[in-house]
C-alpha cells in the first residue's frame, strides 16, 4: 500500500450489487491497516468523500488510483472525471463484471446497451488495470478489445467473496421440502427453463410428492409476463417477491438445494452463497458459473429443461446422493471472505504503483 | 326452411388462427351449397353475413419495425352489424362451436344439435399461456355448454386427448387446410431465411426463438445462420418477446416480424424459405405446418400430427440442435400437399349427421 489515495467510483447500479459488500470490506481492510484517511468513495455523480465520516476530499491527483467499481454507463460524468484524473497523473483501474448488455442486448433498453458499449470502450482505453471475476468475462473482454482494436494494459482476475447473506437459524417461511432459485425475476435469470423442468417433473412424480420450487428475488427487467403467470399460480411453484436478506437467508437454510439457470453470467455469487450456507447447487454450464461452482456444483445446459429435470430428479430420488453431495461441499468448499477479496484487490492496485 | 349450419365465432379475435379457420370453413361450406350461418353471441345472437365475417376476422398485415413497435394502435373499425334477425337455431339445425367460450346452452333449447370443432385447446391444456378471461370463459363453457354438446371434433389426437380429459366426447379428428394464397411474385426476402409461422406470444412459443438464434449464432460459423422471419397473429403475453426483439434491433437485423401476414405473404415465405418451423405446440390446428406443406417447404413442427418433423418447442437447446442439423444436412423437399378448404368442408360434412 502506497501513501497515495485509493478513490473508488461506485456506479449507482453497483451500489445495489455485490460491490456494496466488497467496497465495505475494502474500507474495513484499509481501516484495519490504519490508513482510513487514504480512502475516498464517490457514488454516482456525487463528490468524493471519506467513507468514515463522509467528509469531502480533493479531486484525484498525481499518484492516486481510481478504482471504477462496476458499470458506470449510467453516470454521465464518470468518463470526464477519469480523463481529468489521468491528465493529473492518477492511475485508473476498472472492475468489469460481465459484458451481458453486449452479448444479450435483447435484455436491455437499446440506449443502455449503446451507453454501455461506449463506456466500456472508453474506460478500457483509460485503464491501466482491468479486474475481472472470471475467465468467461476475460474471453468476452478479449473479443471486445479485438473488435475495437483496444490494447490490453493489464487484466487480472479477482475472486469475489462467497456471499452477502448471514447464516440463519430462523424457520423457513415455506412448509415442506423445497428447492430454491434465488435470483431477480428478470430475463437474465432464465426462470423459464426451471419452470419447464418443474412441469416435466410434475408429470413424473406422484401428486403431492414433488418438492416445491421456490422462486425468490427482486423484480428485474422484462418480467411482467412471468409475474403474471406466477400470480395466476403454477403447480408446485411458489414465488416470493422482494424478500429481505433475513428472509432470503432463512429460505437458503431450509432448502434441499438451489438452482441457478442464468445463461450469461460474469460470476456466480448465488453459487458461492449456496456453498457458504452448505447447500448444493445446480448451475448453468455457461458464463462464469462453472468457475464459481468448480467441481462442487452440478451443471446443466441453461436452454435444456430436460437436462435440468433429469439432474434434479436424480437428486430428489436419491437422498443418499444428496447427503453425500452436501457433505462434499462442507468438506471441499474453500471459504472466501470479503476481507480476503479486499486484500487481494489492494495487492493488485499496489502493484500498479 | 331446411337445416342450417351455424358457425359460432364468439370471442375469436380478428386475425387469429381460430378466426381464420372459421372464416375459411364458412366460405368453403357456402361454396359447397350448404346453408351456413356465421354467428356470435354478444350476448344476444348476432347473425353475420360472410362479408361481415371476413371483415371481422381479417386484419391488414403489419411488418414491425423499431418505429412500429411503440406506435399507438389505430382505432379499429367495427364492421360488425346485425344483418338479420337474431333468431335462435331451430330444431334440426347444427351449431358448430369453434372455441370454448361462455354459455351457449340457450342455443340447445330449441333442439339444435351442438358440435364442438375445437381449433385451440390451450385454454385447457396450458391456461397459464392464455388471458385470464379466456380461461374463465372456458370454465363456464365446460360447465354450461359442454353437457349439451353432441360430440366433439378435434384437429389432431393431441387436442382430442385434452378435450377428452375435460369430459367432452371426441369421436373424430379433422384437419383444416393451408391459407391457400398465391405467393407474392418477387423473392420474399433478399437472404436465406427460416420461416417461423405461428401465434406471437407464449402459446406460440415465439419467445424461445431468441435464445435459439443466439445459440446458433454462437456455435455456427459466421454467415451459416439464416435470417429469421416470424409471421403470425398476436396472442397473449407477446409484449416481452416483442420488446426483446426491439431491444436487440431484431437480432441485429437478422430477424423480421410480420403481424397478421396475408395468405400471399405466407405462401411467398413458405416458397422461398430454407425450411419452415412451427413453434406452436400440438393444441392449435397446425396452420403453420399446413402452410409449409402446401408450398413443399420442409417443416420442423411442434404440432406432431401432420407428418412434419416433430420437436419440443419448450426445449430451446433441442430446437437449436434440430435447426443446426438441418442447416448442416439440408432436408429433402417434401412433395406438395394439396389440401384445400373445400376438402376440409367435405370432410366436415361427412362427419356431421345428415
Amino acid at each position: 500500500m502506497t501513501r497515495n489515495r485509493l478513490l473508488i467510483a461506485v456506479s449507482p447500479a453497483a451500489v445495489e450489487s455485490e460491490w456494496r459488500s466488497v467496497v465495505g470490506a475494502l474500507a474495513g481492510a484499509i481501516e484495519a491497516l490504519g490508513q482510513a484517511d487514504m480512502l475516498a468513495i464517490r457514488t454516482g455523480s456525487s463528490g468524493w468523500v471519506r467513507p468514515a465520516d463522509r467528509a469531502p476530499v480533493t479531486a484525484p491527483e498525481y499518484g492516486d488510483t481510481i478504482l471504477v467499481a462496476g458499470c458506470g454507463a449510467d453516470d454521465a460524468t464518470q468518463i470526464g472525471l477519469l480523463e481529468a484524473a489521468r491528465i493529473a497523473g492518477a492511475r485508473v483501474a476498472v472492475y468489469v463484471h460481465d459484458l451481458t448488455p453486449l452479448r444479450r442486448p435483447e435484455w436491455f433498453a437499446p440506449d443502455h446497451t449503446a451507453r454501455f458499449g461506449h463506456w466500456l470502450q472508453t474506460v478500457l482505453s483509460l485503464a491501466q488495470l482491468v479486474i475481472i471475476p472470471s475467465s468467461a468475462t476475460g474471453r468476452d473482454l478479449d473479443a471486445f478489445r479485438r473488435r475495437h482494436n483496444i490494447a490490453d494494459h493489464g487484466t487480472r482476475k479477482l475472486r469475489l467473496g462467497d456471499g452477502v447473506l448471514p447464516s440463519s437459524s430462523d424457520p423457513s417461511p415455506i412448509q415442506g421440502p423445497y428447492v430454491l432459485l434465488a435470483a431477480p425475476f428478470d430475463q437474465r435469470t432464465g426462470h423459464g427453463v426451471v419452470l419447464s423442468a418443474w412441469r416435466r417433473l410434475g408429470a413424473r412424480f406422484a401428486p403431492g410428492t414433488l418438492p416445491r420450487l421456490v422462486l425468490a428475488g427482486g423484480e428485474g427487467h422484462l418480467c411482467g409476463e412471468l409475474r403474471e403467470r406466477l400470480a395466476r399460480g403454477l403447480p408446485d411453484v411458489t414465488a416470493q417477491f422482494g424478500p429481505s436478506p433475513a428472509e432470503l437467508a432463512a429460505l437458503f437454510a431450509g432448502c434441499l438445494f438451489t438452482i441457478l439457470p442464468a445463461p450469461v453470467e460474469g460470476w456466480g455469487l448465488p453459487v458461492t452463497e449456496s456453498f457458504a450456507l452448505g447447500k448444493p447447487v445446480f448451475a448453468a454450464n455457461s458464463g462464469g458459473l462453472p468457475e464459481a461452482g468448480q467441481r462442487l456444483a452440478r451443471y446443466f445446459d441453461p436452454l435444456d429443461p430436460d437436462d435440468l429435470a433429469r439432474n434434479v430428479e436424480r437428486a430428489l430420488r436419491d437422498q443418499g446422493d444428496l447427503s453425500r453431495w452436501q457433505a462434499e461441499i462442507a468438506r471441499g468448499h474453500q471459504k472466501r471472505g470479503w476481507m480476503d477479496a479486499a486484500m487481494e484487490l489492494l495487492g493488485l492496485i499496489a502493484a500498479l504503483a | 326452411m331446411g337445416r342450417r349450419i351455424w358457425i359460432d365465432v364468439t370471442g375469436l379475435r380478428p386475425g387469429s388462427d381460430a378466426g381464420l379457420y372459421g372464416l375459411h370453413l364458412a366460405e368453403a361450406l357456402a361454396c359447397a351449397g350448404q346453408p351456413v350461418q356465421p354467428c356470435l353471441r354478444a350476448p344476444g345472437l348476432i347473425a353475420l353475413s360472410l362479408n361481415n365475417l371476413r371483415a371481422a376476422m381479417t386484419v391488414a398485415p403489419l411488418e414491425l419495425t423499431q418505429a412500429e413497435l411503440f406506435r399507438p394502435a389505430p382505432p379499429r373499425e367495427t364492421p360488425l352489424q346485425s344483418e338479420d334477425s337474431a333468431d335462435l337455431p331451430a330444431a334440426g339445425d347444427l351449431v358448430i362451436f369453434l372455441s370454448l367460450r361462455g354459455d351457449g346452452s340457450r342455443m340447445a333449447q330449441n333442439g339444435a344439435m351442438l358440435v364442438l370443432l375445437a381449433t385451440n385447446v390451450t385454454t385447457l391444456s396450458r391456461p397459464e399461456w392464455r388471458w385470464p378471461r379466456e380461461v374463465d370463459e372456458a370454465a363456464i363453457f365446460l360447465r354450461d355448454t359442454a353437457p349439451h354438446i353432441a360430440f366433439g371434433i378435434a384437429q389432431a389426437e393431441e387436442s382430442a386427448g385434452v378435450l377428452r380429459r375435460a369430459g367432452i366426447s371426441v369421436h373424430r379428428t379433422m384437419r383444416g387446410a393451408a391459407d391457400g394464397g398465391t405467393p407474392v411474385p418477387n423473392p420474399s426476402h433478399p437472404r436465406p431465411f427460416i420461416f417461423a409461422s405461428g401465434e406471437i406470444g407464449e402459446a406460440g412459443q415465439t419467445r424461445q426463438l431468441l435464445p435459439v438464434w443466439r445459440r446458433l449464432l454462437e456455435t455456427m460459423p459466421e454467415g451459416a445462420v439464416p435470417d429469421l422471419i416470424i409471421a403470425g397473429p398476436i396472442g397473449p403475453q407477446a409484449a416481452d418477446v416483442l420488446e426483446q426483439l426491439w431491444n436487440c434491433r431484431f437480432i441485429e437485423g437478422r430477424a423480421r416480424v410480420i403481424l397478421f401476414p396475408s395468405p400471399a405473404q405466407i405462401a411467398g415465405f413458405a416458397r422461398d424459405c430454407v425450411f419452415a418451423i412451427s413453434m406452436s405446440p400440438g393444441t392449435g390446428w397446425g396452420r403453420g405446418t399446413l402452410n409449409a406443406q402446401c408450398m413443399g417447404a420442409p417443416c420442423l413442427s411442434a404440432f406432431h400430427s401432420y407428418g412434419a418433423v416433430p420437436f419440443d418447442p419448450e426445449n430451446p437447446a433441442a430446437v437449436a440442435a434440430r435447426i443446426r442439423a438441418w442447416l448442416v444436412d439440408p432436408p429433402v423437399k417434401p412433395p406438395l400437399f394439396n389440401r384445400t378448404w373445400d376438402d376440409a368442408a367435405r370432410d366436415l360434412l361427412r362427419i356431421l349427421p345428415a
